[in-house]
């Protein structure tokens, strides 16, 4: 069990990324245990989706190291790395009518050519995309498109999942759906789950652990009930108040009733 | 769902194999001198080697070798060609996510052209014999592809949209290269222009089993890719993660592409419109899994490049109209009534 574990940890040591001559990541360095969920957090533009891109092995670092269960993404043969870790985020609009089916089972043809459906009907039954089976993709909207994308990741089923705001289209009902999911994915499959966030409440609500960036350098490394208003106030220049759950006793943040943005011609 | 989508493209396959007997048989039989089928069978029955010696009836040793010498090599090169650009357009449009794109994004065609046009013009289409002007195209046509490859190649990537716009570049930079060397020949400029419209005329055995020995390899390599191509058609980046060699996947499939349509159009010219819109159409019916779309375009551009061909020989005997002018002809206003369609349908 144990052995099994260790394979999905991420380390990170000192990576540094440029685009356009800028630099993006600041010289990163965290860790994350195996089979833990990992919020990714901060404002726009702090380079979290570069560095889950850098982790997954599509960016290469300029500096520093990556290693996914010990090993560097980006040099493992690609059928390998797909087993390792999967990147899921936005994608562009899909070009050809393919069937949510098919969709689904190409994160894993190899599965999809040798074992039966079991896989495929749990893993459209955990974004609840049963109904939609046999529709096209291009008939989709951008939230139903997105749970197909997230049910292709959960059947190519690597260990370590690098999921880009996966929440971003969903309704509520959604939302928390597919916290759950990661919740089980980490809970009671083993896998690792590491995920950019907006909503700090969700992020608070599934992750062990939140990594706050801004302007690509890492400023905290929490949990969630060492969540402050300093801390948020620091990192996204607002001010919010952390209180507890009426309910579940958590700490929840309220956002700030704030300033009211400038209008033109106001 | 998936059997389903099998067995429709099943009888899908089995119709293509139906209309390419029919297509083989009028093509056969069909031209300035109009065989019966009975003599074209008589003529298959007894064998290229039988196609030179009198049988003492008239019309069976004419069957013979119109048949043997002239027809059957014409319709195979027509199908053999077709069904290239089918899979080659097929190809192309997975990889650059664009029902628009055609074989000849890498800049095949023009390359070609400007290969034979400068072996006609230069009058050095005659010093290696009958292979000269299909080798200078087939030269041409990889160094064209070759050139637009390398300007859109950084180091190990390649990037998609600018090869289509290099392509685009360097084509039209090579045709006015071509409309530079018609105006200096003069003298030569029918026969440069009968070239570049493209024509089924010069097929010969030779020419067969040229581009079959690009074709059939060349298909192999590519119906391989197929799987691949499907998770390429959502983007090169989701691909990537699905654990696809993205550039290997690209590189393979590009040059593949390119030297099973460069086989084709050194011998027959550009003829375009074929790789454009029969995997159009077969994606509308079929669906746009590249493991059923790739064999059947390449059935069904085989299939329309005979009809075309076909017409071509029929439509104004004894004069024959350039292939790559009827397939324009029929194809565009063909291409236009499925943009409407889709449109129509709300996409």
């Amino acid at each position: 069990m144990t052995g099994k574990r260790a394979v999905g940890s991420v380390s990170v040591q000192d990576l540094r990324h440029y685009r356009g001559g800028r630099e993006i990541l600041r010289g990163i360095t965290l860790e994350i245990e195996p089979g833990s969920v990992a919020a990714v957090v901060g404002p726009n533009g702090a380079g979290k989706s570069t560095l889950l891109k850098v982790i997954s092995g599509y960016l290469r670092p300029r500096s520093g190291t990556v290693r996914v269960g010990g090993m560097d993404p980006a040099s493992l043969h690609p059928s390998e790395r797909s087993r390792l870790v999967t990147y899921c985020g936005d994608e562009p609009e899909p070009a050809f009518a393919f069937s949510v089916e098919e969709t689904v089972e190409m994160g894993n043809p190899e599965r999809a050519r040798e074992s039966g459906p079991a896989f495929l009907e749990a893993a459209l039954d955990a974004l609840d995309i049963t109904d939609l089976r046999y529709r096209t993709i291009t008939s989709l909207s951008s939230g139903e498109r997105q749970r197909v994308f997230l049910a292709r990741a959960v059947y190519q089923d690597p260990l370590v999942f690098l999921l880009d705001e996966p929440t971003t289209h969903l309704d509520m009902a959604y939302e928390v759906q597919v916290v759950d999911m990661i919740e089980s994915l980490a809970g009671r499959l083993g896998k690792t789950v590491v995920t950019v966030v907006h909503d700090l409440n969700l992020a608070m609500r599934c992750a062990a652990r939140l990594f706050f960036l801004k302007d690509g350098a890492l400023r905290y490394c929490v949990t969630p009930q060492e969540v402050t208003s300093e801390i948020i106030g620091d990192i996204y220049g607002v001010d919010a108040q952390v209180v507890e759950h009426p309910v579940a006793g958590t700490p929840v943040v309220m956002r700030p009733s704030g300033r009211r943005g400038f209008i033109p011609g106001e | 769902m998936a059997s389903r989508r099998t067995a429709r493209n099943g009888r899908l396959f089995l119709a293509g194999l139906l209309f390419l007997a029919a297509g083989l048989a009028l093509g056969l039989s069909a031209g300035s001198v109009s065989l019966p089928l009975g003599y074209v069978v008589k003529a298959l029955a007894r064998g290229p080697s039988a196609a030179g010696v009198p049988t003492g009836d008239q019309m069976a040793d004419l069957a013979g070798t119109i048949v043997w010498t002239l027809r059957f090599p014409r319709v195979l090169l027509a199908f053999i060609e077709g069904a290239g650009l089918g899979v080659a357009g097929s190809v192309m449009q997975g990889l650059f996510r664009n029902p628009m794109a055609d074989p000849y994004v890498l800049g095949v065609s023009s390359g070609a052209s400007l290969g034979a046009v400068l072996g006609i013009a230069l009058g050095i289409g005659g010093v290696f014999g009958v292979w000269s002007l299909p080798a200078l195209a087939f030269a041409g046509a990889l160094g064209v592809a070759a050139l637009v490859y390398r300007l859109s190649t950084y180091g190990e990537r390649t990037d998609t949209w600018t090869l289509l716009l290099s392509g685009i570049a360097v084509s039209s930079l090579v045709s006015s290269v071509i409309a530079f060397v018609m105006v200096i020949a003069r003298e030569r400029v029918d026969e440069i222009v009968f070239w570049t419209m493209g024509a089924l005329s010069r097929a010969s055995w030779m020419s067969v089993g040229a581009s079959l020995a690009y074709t059939i390899p060349g298909l192999a390599v590519l119906q391989r890719r197929a799987q691949a191509l499907n998770a390429l058609s959502f983007g090169e980046e989701p691909a990537f993660h699905m654990g696809v060699p993205v550039e290997a996947v690209k590189r393979t499939l590009l040059w593949t592409s390119a030297l099973v349509i460069a086989g084709g159009v050194a011998f027959t010219g550009p003829i375009g419109f074929v790789g454009l819109i029969v995997p159009h159409a077969v994606r509308l019916v079929a669906g746009p899994d590249h493991r059923w779309l790739m064999p059947l375009s390449g059935l069904f551009g085989g299939n329309a490049l005979l009809f075309a061909d076909l017409a071509a020989r029929v439509i104004a005997p004894p004069r024959e109209i350039p292939v790559g002018v009827i397939t324009a002809l029929a194809g565009a206003p063909f291409f236009l009534y499925l943009l409407w369609q889709s449109r129509r349908l709300g996409e």
